[in-house]
């Protein structure tokens, strides 16, 4: 496993997407806290939050060390490091700042257990305030090395080098902001895991439910964000090496996608796990011990892979860390092979009857329940419905799962169909969304002959819309 | 003959995986609710 980096940039590129990735994931919980009036959430947010800020000194030290470094390479623009280390200078003075005062009411909170509303919404507003500077710094630090970002439109690609039975234009070449978004989204899934793992083993230490809660849709947001981080990747591969750029090579991004694959297997173990524990809580009003066991297990096994991956990947496009020999040969490893194998019709098709029935499982689940919600059935209570939703989970499942094989059958025609935007942008946002059918208090007390609350109809017309984008974007690859 | 036979086991053993898990889940279920 490699957590110990041995250069600056190396320790840089591991430390600084907490202030940014952790934060967003802290000020969930946070807020999550707040709206559940929960107090040992919210101490335990502050705790998080300056823990954040303290990470702001090795973040400085290590970007400091960086730019000596790479103000000896002349393919390295020194405007943008200065640009990059200004706005760092404030963003870190409000991180501090946010650090301080949430630690302040820590401490002032010790007592009584309880903080102060006042500060308690100060320090998300400073929060939120320091987030959007975390953004702003670190899209202009991406900016400094990953060079592809700043391609325009690329030069024609040989047209004999494009794969057969593309409808993609002779000489088009995958969009750069497919990489850009992968770039981004891979920080969720990794640094998320992280911050809700740590909430979750003090919501286990002092045993409280709501904290507990939160972490077990916090996995499971985890797990849904593995699929769109998977398929950005795979469109970031064909960016990267259709046309071929120098420095990147296929060997490296293979070795990168075997791990992505086994990550993809431990997030949907920890996501499914979790959400059905969240699930079955609704109606036994308890957890089961040996269940939140296990989703600790997953998530740590999980957390093992994905820092490999998470390596791997880095070591792609950033030559200043690699410290080891790079690999040479691309066919030693699993996913070319089963790029080539899931090409036979015999390996495909079964896949895709199974996507079919897994879309259609889907569907049936969130039309029973977006209906219920929306008002039709009222004979039936919200728990009636809510029993279908692990149905609705496994058609989910099934469809990443066959989806991945299918996707890896001819990515470069999918990423580049315009229908396939859509489709992997609402599959997250409908995912996501469903949580809310299992967390929601007051979804859950409708009875028989009651109207759902209004914010639930809400969510639940979101869920549909979402849903209907995804299937019919995947419907209308082939056609449009 | 051989897909045909091959699309009908892969689905048959994924949606009976399915069906009995919705199965198990929702007996624990049913038993606290008794």
């Amino acid at each position: 496993m490699h957590l110990i980096p041995d250069t600056w940039s190396h320790l840089h590129m591991l430390v600084s997407v907490f202030p940014l990735v952790g934060l967003l994931f802290v000020i969930g919980f946070y807020v999550t806290a707040m709206v559940t009036n929960n107090d040992g959430q919210k101490r335990t947010g502050l705790l998080a939050i300056g823990l954040i800020a303290l990470l702001g000194i090795p973040t400085y030290m290590s970007g400091d060390g960086s730019m000596a470094t790479l103000s000896e390479n002349p393919a390295v623009s020194q405007d943008r490091m200065f640009v990059h280390l200004g706005w760092g200078w404030a963003a870190l003075v409000l991180l501090a700042l946010t650090g301080l005062i949430a630690w302040i009411e820590l401490f002032r909170s010790q007592g009584s257990g309880r903080p102060s509303q006042n500060s308690v919404h100060l320090v998300l507003g400073l929060s939120l305030v320091t987030l959007a500077f975390m953004a702003i710094v670190g899209e202009l630090g991406w900016e400094i090395n990953h060079g592809e970002l700043h391609l325009g439109e690329q030069a024609a690609a040989a047209g004999s080098n494009l794969p057969s039975g593309s409808d993609v234009a002779e000489g088009q070449a995958t969009p750069q902001l497919w990489s850009h978004f992968h770039m981004i989204l891979n920080h969720f899934p990794t640094v998320g895991l992280v911050i809700v793992l740590a909430f979750y083993v003090v919501g286990l230490a002092t045993n409280n439910d709501v904290m507990k809660r939160s972490c077990l849709a916090g996995f499971a947001i985890c797990g849904i964000l593995g699929a769109p981080t998977y398929v950005t990747g795979a469109a970031a591969m064909w960016a990267l090496t259709q046309p071929p750029m120098l420095g990147i090579t296929h060997a490296a991004i293979d070795s990168h996608r075997d791990m992505a694959l086994l990550t993809l297997f431990g997030l949907a173990f920890t996501g499914v796990t979790a959400y059905l524990e969240l699930w079955r809580y609704r109606y036994l009003g308890r957890f089961s011990n040996r269940s939140l066991m296990l989703v600790l297990i997953f998530a740590v096994i999980t957390l093992g892979i994905m820092a490999e991956t998470g390596h791997r990947g880095g070591l792609i496009n950033h030559p200043e860390i690699r410290t080891e020999d790079m690999p040479t040969d691309p066919s030693v490893f699993w996913s070319p092979n089963i790029e080539l194998l899931i090409n036979n019709v015999i390996w495909f098709v079964p896949w895709q009857t199974v996507h079919f029935f897994g879309y259609s499982l889907v569907f049936g689940t969130v039309t029973a329940v977006v209906l219920r919600v929306l008002g039709f059935w009222k004979s039936m209570p919200f728990s009636a419905v809510h029993r279908l939703l692990p149905l609705g989970v496994f058609g989910v499942v099934m469809n990443v799962f066959t989806g991945m094989l299918m996707l890896m059958a001819d990515t470069f025609r999918y990423v580049n169909e315009i229908t396939f935007v859509p489709k992997m942008f609402f599959l997250p946002i409908g995912a996501i969304a469903v949580l809310y059918f299992s967390l929601s208090e007051s979804l859950w007390r409708v009875k028989a002959g009651e109207d759902a609350p209004m914010l639930a109809k809400w969510v639940a017309v979101l869920v549909l819309i979402s849903w209907i984008t995804v299937i019919m974007g995947g419907r209308l690859l082939p056609y449009i | 003959m051989a897909l045909l036979l091959l699309v009908i086991a892969v689905a048959l053993c994924v949606l009976g995986a399915s069906f009995v898990a919705m199965y198990c889940l929702n007996k624990a279920v049913d038993k606290s609710e008794r």
